[in-house]
């Protein structure tokens, strides 16, 4: 195979795998995000009510 | 549906702590992604700018050999940190190891479909296919559809405790198909995969070696940063689901 080929196909390799993971990263720290969140505001509602009775 | 937290057994006081070690993971997990990154990188550029060019029919796609070869071996290396886990989520009923299993597994099989698809792109430019049914291709092809059998069985199962023994024992069988796929290459050497490391060592150029062993690292400490990241995933759940109960 011609090396102008075997390029792409080299890039296309490397190409998926560090977009699959940059991907993958993405999404796990925006789902540990969302769920602190809303593990935090729990939490405050938790208090706010034992503070009240 | 039960409560996780009532399958370890923690206590209800413990919820900032089980917060506290959650985010504990994801602190660490960082430094692990970052150290996994600059590995992968060195990695690409010892395997492009040091190693040699293959001078057999594969010519330069066998640069595609120092990322597809890690995360296949990465994906097994997933599978059996969820073997182990299975192993002792069935002695101990502890739900961190049901946990563990679950996340090595979601892993193993998201590192599996990269070696899938970097495969069939190595096989069209070495072979000219993109696919075959030799050994080793099968062998891995019938790993992901098990390991992906495996969710399907975990949502089938809706109490908790029966879910993860199920699903441990599903691990522990799934995971018998692993070795075969690892030396599918040496018990079947008719396949169009070359055996690279034999018992008088690896076949290759020792420039080849390193960069594929800093890229080994590297995808290795990938995983490990990925597997805190869940697991603090998985805890910020139980975290909630608890919460919730309490606020009714």
């Amino acid at each position: 195979m011609p090396l102008s080929e075997a390029v792409k196909y080299v890039a296309a390799a490397y190409s998926i795998i560090w977009v699959a993971t940059v991907i993958y990263m993405i999404a796990a720290a925006r789902r540990v995000t969302a769920l602190e969140r809303e593990v935090r505001l729990l939490n405050e509602t938790l208090d706010k009510r034992e503070g009240s009775r | 549906m039960e409560s996780s937290r009532s399958l370890t057994g923690a206590p209800a006081a413990s919820a900032a702590a089980t917060r506290a070690s959650g985010l504990a993971r994801v602190a660490s997990a960082p430094l692990l992604l970052a150290a996994a990154g600059a590995c992968l990188a060195l990695g690409v550029l010892l395997g492009f700018l040091w190693a040699p060019t293959d001078a057999s029919t594969m010519g330069f796609s066998q640069k595609i050999f120092y990322f597809h070869v890690p995360v296949a071996e990465t994906a097994l290396l997933a599978f059996g940190v969820a073997f182990v886990a299975s192993v002792l989520y069935l002695r101990t009923s502890n739900a961190k190891y049901d946990r563990l299993g679950m996340v090595s597994v979601r892993l193993g099989l998201l590192f599996s479909v990269l070696v899938m698809i970097t495969g069939m792109i190595w096989g069209k430019a070495a072979w000219g296919v993109w696919w075959a049914w030799e050994p080793r291709l099968t062998t891995f092809l019938v790993v992901c559809l098990l390991y992906a059998g495996y969710f399907v069985l975990r949502s089938s199962v809706e109490e908790e405790g029966r879910r993860a023994t199920f699903a441990a024992l599903f691990a522990i069988i799934a995971f018998v198909d692993v070795p075969i796929t690892f030396l599918a290459t040496r018990l079947m050497p008719a396949g169009l995969h070359p055996v690279v490391f034999t018992s008088s060592g690896a076949q290759m150029d020792h420039r080849d070696l390193i960069a594929f062993l800093v890229s080994m690292l590297g995808m290795s400490l990938l995983f490990v940063g990925l597997l805190r990241v869940e697991l603090a995933v998985e805890r910020l759940r139980d975290e909630l689901y608890y919460l919730k109960n309490r606020l009714g």
